[in-house]
């Protein structure tokens, strides 16, 4: 026996010997390979320095173009030598004073006097909604000032700072230019003229008199101006629009028509504008930054600089709406690993963005603004910036657009040659962005939130939903499927008729306003995707059972039904996806195999005109048989680029045929709810199912807040994810009653065992009978707190020290939350240990 | 060579990408990390979050004026004891004590330290491995009081037992006595124990690693004379790479290396008291908690937590894809519980502590665990309920639970919550008493009834005899069985028993036919079949929910078309005077005992426990002795070979077998090169022609 394994292992290790040798061959020598393009490539290779989320990116080089802050060695710009040298000594001599001491000098620095004269080389452009705007032409650097405080909010350093801190070219670049871009060169050979790669340079500053601007009137006003920009080494032209309105927002757009790219050896990349607006230097100054993680999360400036030695390695970058498996190279797959460990998933993914939002607060000089990407979001990314990361001083938060981006494209079926290439289109149409000022005591996030709330409400982001009745959602299990000697066969969790029994209980407890969720109700079950008919299992009683007791539901009237169904996800092993799967820009059909899955194990993606046909028929199925409410899933928190047809397609094209196929239903009186949605959805939903309360979870991050809770409550109803899967059910519970989110809960009637050897087997604890108590007691608490804020907005929220949160509503009701294990007084009152309380 | 070479290195890339590509989910609780736990047949399955990383420890921090924060650097030890953190500050030579949210109270050792690695903490000392305290290649355990001051140290023992390996301690407990157990760098002789007596006595080496031998060694030392093999390097064991101790005075090493056991609980003289269902894949470091639950880190920066007696209660953690997210490690060093179940790991890439609460799933587990170690199952009922509401299918739970109930005499219960959790000891014990209760109950009347049916038995043979009362029947299937594919069928069961004559009457007299023979090697497939999937939960090996089918059958049949036509192949040279359908035919009857026998191993299975278990053994031995001597009489008879050429007919036989795997084995890999270029050229030409 022993010998047996001895045999085994040395096998094993002579196909390990097997396996080094074409990587050490690969590495060695086969750089003449496919992979030439590549080579002399400095630019995708060293981007350690930010959280990329492509994670499927685990390749040598990535596809991510970050690599801003990388140092090159070069020397500082003939520019910079033109800076007067005891101006830097001076500045030197400031940055080694100690933090404490800095900040009193910051702050002043930071508030300028007098109005409507030069700042720093910028001059007077507009006011608008006590706001100025100062514009610096060279540098397309713009300073906002707050006309009663005198507050001002930087977008570059001065040519002096930047020396100082003796930046290489591409920081020096970096921080003393509003606009920069990352060009793609690419090869001219005439069958590969789409292989491409980052230019040298990084990221390409405005170099001096290559920008011109205009005043732009609206009613003889100015408002703002246009900006001429013009990228000559690149052939790179386009307009910026930038206006300051009345209501003291401040934007900024590019609109597609105006993009010319002249030069056939450059094509455009990514773009950053105003960058550093807002920025803060190390712990200068009080405040933070906010970022999309999550619910919201804050960064203190203060204190992030040790000893010379920074503190966090990585920084924020994260695309909207999520990753893209349209440009990732290889299909996902959760196989292949030679131990336990190794083959499983352990880490969860972290947060995607679902709306582009980014904050500034100085909270010394009591100013904040909040931006939001209004146009072209579906291909901006935030990045978050804190100081030490590349010995780089600045902490800031922007947006960055990727025009094009590089990805690999296999040259055959193994994969073991590859080549980079990129769209030839552009990836993005129009680009707006959106500042929201505020300043005084409402340069807080709850101040932030209140602005973006009013702007997504007057944008039409969101509708003012007047339904905001309290209610718990409760998502029924129906139909999957198990292995049975050849044949797959049906496990019924639920019934439509144990789906009656249990609301009829539930509403004898007291549990009377219920949004019901069905999932898994479509013949052969959950796993059965995509759908686009109407035809339930017979195990769960067929399509008149469900048409049964909707109806009867919708007698009552405090009970509504949502049938559930995934409208992007494609189950191989049930339906043939030769045509109707998508094959992303590399080529290759995107696929996701999971090895530990019980039952189905390979899953692609439907193409986007298919989803919104399917949605199409299946809204004209419910409504044929009386049914007006639907959930969707997969489609509403996804977005991809895709080729069909020979044609390249962007994530707006995507974006689009979802939005067409949802609107479609809503304008067909239906009633829409869906998972997780992204920003441009909610417009369409009654519901957003799945809210995440927490956050990823970042190192850096040093609050979580609740950010888009504030904004969304009292117009768009939010679900919570399930609480059975909760290890920490009191806290996740005082976490509804703070943010406002509505409980939701997974239900079967059957105890999950039954589904041990099904696909759902990620489901341990469902079952109505242990659900019933708890459910009743969630709902009667939660319910008493939310009648009493119903329909109304969070004004405010405040985390004190004592592990208390107090958020008050728009009624001047203050919902009061003690997180920690003793009892705390506030306001002359006093709240229990892991309690709250309402006044 | 290159293409398949390039196919392998593919599918390496392939599960680098894999590890890193992570799908959205749908369940969580938010922390960054997934949380396992172990089922009954000793797989991960998800559960609850166990732990939630609840502070980072980046800095100490230093509140006395004027003085700076400190930054740990390339820290590798930590102890919890009490409210204090004893941290090796490995880079910076110095000990770090703070406290729980990380206040600076007091450094000390950084003058005379120069490369602390372990520290162990005593109510007198604080005891320091330090690595290369003498010289570059000699290091000390040096101990200091509690106010930081040098006592005294300990350097290379100086016995003759010791030998001369050196001496760099790395890791080191202490046991009530005063003894010290220390870990040296590469030190494969075991665990270094020393006494404090007359500075410092060499007792001897504990806990050594087993060497294993390998086959390579095996197949050298054949090759090899003794005086080469001599030569080589000798077969050490693996060295300890970590060390803990428990209240009760129990060792528990670690080895990374690739062992069998990684995890050792050792009582004094050595002998090793744990045993788990699966092992971390390098342990680093290891504590143990106040339930004398284990505590383990790898070096994947996973943890584990195991019960006293090795059920892996949860893995959770994992390593930092520079997403840097609170809960994953860089390069995790050491860990430590301290009396509230919070775990203190160290990073020492990061430079930062992080402190993981338990969350309120796992206090109910612990709390069950503390009741039920204690003997209390009927109190431990409480938290379990509790458990298995929140996680229905958490086998430790479920386990415990039937455990509880047994105890409490609730058999029935018992067994059901046993099936839940696979355990079929646990199931076997449950099922005794249920059947014994049964058996009590109805032994009367089951005598009765076997009586009954014996005497049927005899009078309706007697009657048969006498007055012929089953001639109808014989007359009504007189036609069946004078069919000739009815006689074949039949025969199977004079070939078990006569083989002799059996093979003569395939040989002679017509007993072959393919029908027959597909007939009885499906009947052979379906018994195995229905035996695998359904029979008593105690006897089935085949876990629950997963079916085979299609390869069970094509495994039967695959073998014995294989078998008997390599056979065939080989009787054929060998004089022999079986033909292609003889051999097939006398390898399908062989098959007999197994068809006689499994329908009542099945209906035994059900009812029969573990502690009859021999029955079934000795069942599947007969079966299996018969089968074997009827395959080789079969060979003997059908070819009319003697017991010698029949040997090596069969010897011939697997080698012919091996080789003609091996051709295949070839082929396959050519014609896998042969596809992987074709489909290149095409998606060349189609590339080139698309452009």
């Amino acid at each position: 026996m022993v010998i047996n394994k001895k045999m085994k292992r040395l096998l094993c290790l002579a196909l390990v010997c097997l396996m080094l040798t074409p990587i050490i061959s690969f590495a060695t020598t086969d750089s003449t390979d496919a992979n030439t393009e590549n080579t002399g490539d400095t630019t995708v290779d060293n981007n350690t320095d930010v959280t990329t989320d492509d994670t499927t990116a685990g390749n040598t080089v990535t596809t991510t173009t970050e690599g801003t802050w990388i140092d090159t060695g070069k020397s500082n710009a003939s520019e910079a030598a033109t800076v007067p040298e005891e101006d830097v000594l001076a500045e030197k001599e400031f940055l080694n004073l100690p933090y404490y001491e800095r900040q009193a000098i910051s702050k002043e620095q930071a508030i300028v006097a007098t109005s409507k004269e030069d700042i720093e080389g910028h001059s007077y452009v507009c006011s608008g909604g006590g706001y100025e705007l100062y514009l610096y032409e060279e540098k397309m650097s713009i300073i906002i000032r707050d006309e009663e405080t005198g507050a001002i909010l930087r977008s570059t350093l001065t040519p002096t700072q930047a020396v100082a801190r003796n930046y290489t070219q591409t920081m020096y670049d970096t921080v003393t230019s509003g606009v920069l871009v990352q060009p793609i060169t690419y090869n001219k050979d005439a069958s590969t003229s789409r292989f491409g790669n980052y230019a040298t340079g990084i990221l390409t500053p405005l170099k001096e008199g290559y920008v011109s601007t205009e005043e732009l009137k609206e009613d003889g006003k100015v408002v703002g101006f246009t900006a001429h920009i013009n990228f000559t080494e690149y052939g790179f032209e386009f307009d910026i629009i930038v206006k300051l309105t009345e209501e003291g927002a401040l934007s900024w757009e590019i609109p597609e028509d105006t993009i010319k790219e002249t030069n056939e050896n450059y094509l455009m990349a990514d773009l950053y504008v105003f960058p550093l607006l807002g920025y803060t230097d190390r712990g200068d100054r009080d405040g933070y930054m906010i970022l999309p993680d999550g619910n919201g999360i804050t960064i203190d400036y203060d204190d992030y600089f040790q000893d010379g030695e920074p503190k966090y390695k990585t920084a924020y970058l994260k695309r909207v709406y999520g990753s893209d498996v349209g440009l990732s190279g290889i299909s996902q797959t959760t196989t292949l690993g030679d131990t336990l460990e190794s083959s499983r998933d352990f880490t969860t993914s972290s947060e995607e963005i679902t709306i582009p939002y980014f904050g500034v607060v100085h909270s010394d000089t009591q100013i904040a603004m909040v931006g939001i990407i209004e146009e072209g979001e579906y291909g901006g990314y935030i990045h978050g910036m804190i100081n030490g990361i590349n010995r780089s001083f600045e902490n800031y938060v922007s947006t960055r657009f990727e025009y094009r981006t590089l990805y690999q494209e296999f040259m055959d079926n193994v994969g073991s040659s590859e080549r980079w290439k990129t769209s030839e289109g552009r990836m993005i149409g129009n680009i707006k962005v959106t500042y929201l000022l505020t300043s005084g005591e409402d340069a807080t996030y709850s101040g932030l939130a209140n602005k973006l709330r009013s702007h997504l409400l007057n944008t039409g982001i969101i509708n003012a939903n007047e339904d905001q009745e309290f209610d718990v959602r409760l998502d029924f299990l129906g139909v999957d499927k198990e292995n049975f000697m050849v044949f797959r066969r049906n496990v019924v969790a639920t019934t439509a008729e144990d789906i009656r029994d249990i609301l009829g209980q539930l509403s004898e407890l007291g549990v009377t306003n219920v949004l019901a969720v069905y999932e898994g109700w479509q013949d052969d079950g959950v796993y059965n995707v995509p759908i686009y008919e109407f035809d339930a299992d017979s195990d769960v009683g067929g399509n008149k059972a469900i048409e049964e007791l909707i109806s009867d539901l919708e007698e009552g009237g405090t009970v509504s039904l949502y049938l559930m169904q995934d409208m992007l996800t494609i189950n191989t092993s049930m339906t043939s996806s030769v045509y109707t799967s998508i094959n992303g820009y590399t080529g290759k059909t995107y696929e996701r195999y999971e090895m530990y899955n019980e039952v189905f194990t390979t899953f692609r993606y439907l193409y986007p005109h298919k989803s919104e046909e399917y949605i199409k028929d299946i809204t004209n199925d419910f409504l044929d048989s009386g049914i007006k409410n639907a959930a969707f899933s997969g489609i509403s928190d996804n977005m991809f680029v895709y080729i069909y047809d020979k044609k390249e397609y962007t994530r707006q094209d995507t974006m689009e045929h979802y939005a067409n196929a949802i609107k479609d239903s809503k304008d067909n009186g239906m009633s829409i709810i869906l998972e997780s949605p992204y920003m441009y959805l909610w417009k369409y939903t009654d519901a957003y199912l799945d809210f995440t309360i927490g956050s990823s979870m970042y190192v850096y991050a040093s609050h979580e807040i609740p950010f888009l809770s504030s904004v969304l409550k009292g117009s768009l109803k939010m679900y919570s994810e399930y609480i059975n899967f909760e290890a920490n059910s009191t806290e996740y519970f005082l976490k509804l009653v703070e943010t406002g989110v509505l409980p939701s809960f997974l239900i079967t009637k059957e105890s999950p065992e039954v589904l041990q050897y099904t696909n759902s087997n990620w489901n341990y604890s469902s079952e109505y009978d242990k659900y019933e108590d708890t459910i009743a007691e969630y709902y009667s608490k939660l319910k008493e707190v939310n009648d009493k804020v119903q329909g109304e907005y969070i004004v405010n929220h405040e985390k004190l020290d004592s592990d208390v949160s107090i958020t008050t509503y728009s009624n001047g009701v203050k919902v009061y939350v003690n997180f920690s294990d003793v009892d705390v007084t506030v306001d002359g009152m006093t709240i229990e240990a892991e309690s709250y309380s309402v006044r | 060579m290159k293409k398949i070479s390039r196919k392998i290195a593919f599918l390496l890339a392939s599960l680098v990408i894999a590890l890193m590509a992570v799908e959205p989910v749908s369940v969580s609780a938010k922390v960054p990390y997934r949380t396992y736990t172990e089922n009954g047949y000793g797989e991960y399955v998800e559960t609850q979050t166990a732990y939630i990383p609840t502070n980072t420890i980046i800095k100490i921090v230093n509140s006395a004026e004027g003085e700076e924060d400190l930054m740990l650097n390339g820290p590798e030890d930590i102890k919890v004891e009490g409210d204090k953190i004893y941290i090796a500050d490995t880079n910076n030579s110095q000990i770090v004590v703070c406290d729980l949210q990380g206040n600076l109270i007091d450094i000390f050792g950084d003058d005379i330290l120069s490369d602390p690695k372990g520290i162990f903490v005593t109510d007198e000392y604080i005891y320091v491995a330090d690595e290369t305290y003498e010289s570059r290649r000699e290091g000390a355990v040096i101990l200091f009081d509690h106010d930081g001051n040098y006592v005294r140290e300990y350097g290379k023992p100086d016995d003759v037992l010791y030998g001369n390996s050196r001496f760099q301690p790395q890791k080191l407990i202490v046991d009530s006595a005063g003894n010290m157990y220390i870990v040296s760098k590469g030190n494969s002789n075991g665990v270094i124990q020393i006494s404090p007596t007359d500075g410092g006595t060499f007792l001897g080496y504990f806990g050594t690693n087993a060497t294993e031998v390998s086959a390579m060694r095996v197949l050298l030392s054949i090759i090899l004379t003794d005086a080469q093999e001599a030569t080589l390097m000798g077969n050490r064991p693996v060295s300890v790479n970590n060390i803990s101790i428990d209240s009760k005075g129990l060792i528990y090493t670690l080895t990374s290396a690739n062992v069998s056991q990684s995890i050792k609980k050792l009582n004094i003289a050595g002998t090793n008291l744990f045993t788990a269902d699966f092992y971390p894949t390098a342990p680093v470091t290891v504590a143990v908690g106040q339930y004398d639950n284990i505590y383990v880190g790898t070096s994947g920066g996973f943890i584990y937590e195991y019960t006293s007696e090795g059920s892996c209660l949860f893995v959770f953690g994992g390593k930092d894809q520079s997403e840097y997210r609170v809960g994953l490690f860089n390069t995790l060093s050491a860990l430590d519980v301290d009396d509230e179940d919070k775990i203190y790991v160290l990073d020492s890439e990061a430079n930062e502590i992080q402190v993981f609460e338990p969350t309120e799933f796992t206090d109910l587990i612990h709390s069950s665990l503390v009741l039920y170690s204690r003997g209390l199952y009927t109190q431990s009922k409480e938290p379990l309920e509790q458990v298995i509401r929140m996680n229905g299918l958490f086998d430790y739970a479920n386990q415990a639970m039937a455990q509880a109930l047994f105890y409490e005499g609730d058999y029935d219960q018992a067994m059901d919550y046993y099936r839940l959790a696979k355990d079929k000891e646990g199931y076997s014990e449950a099922f005794w008493e249920v059947r014994n209760v049964w058996l009590n109950k109805y032994v009367i009347w089951l005598i009765a009834i076997i009586v009954l049916l014996v005497v049927l038995k005899k009078v309706s043979s007697f009657a048969d005899r006498k007055w012929g009362i089953y001639n109808p029947v014989r007359k009504a299937t007189e036609g069946l069985r004078s069919k000739m594919l009815y006689k074949r069928l039949a025969y199977a069961k004079t070939y078990m028993r006569h083989p002799f004559d059996g093979t003569y009457g395939v040989k002679r007299e017509g007993m072959k036919s393919y029908l027959s023979a597909g007939i009885l090697v499906a009947i052979f497939i379906l018994f195995n079949i229905i035996y695998k999937y359904f029979c008593g939960f105690i006897f089935k090996t085949q876990k629950d929910g997963r079916y085979e089918i299609p390869s069970d059958i094509l495994i039967v049949l695959g073998i014995l078309i294989f078998a008997s036509a390599v056979t065939y192949l080989v009787c054929t040279i060998n004089d022999g005077e079986g033909r292609f359908k003889e051999i097939l035919c006398g390898y399908v009857y062989s098959l007999t005992p197994y068809i006689i026998f499994k329908p009542f191993m099945f209906v035994l299975s059900m009812v029969l426990t573990n502690n009859e278990a021999f029955i079934m053994e000795f069942a599947n031995l007969i079966v299996i002795t018969w089968v074997i001597i009827l395959i080789f009489l079969s060979v003997k008879e059908i070819n009319n070979y003697s017991v010698k050429e029949t040997f090596k007919v069969i010897g011939l036989t697997f080698f012919t077998a091996f080789v003609f795997i091996l051709i295949a084995f070839v082929i396959y890999i050519l014609a896998a090169q042969v596809v992987g270029f074709i489909t290149s050229i095409y998606g060349e030409v189609v590339y080139r022609i698309g452009n």
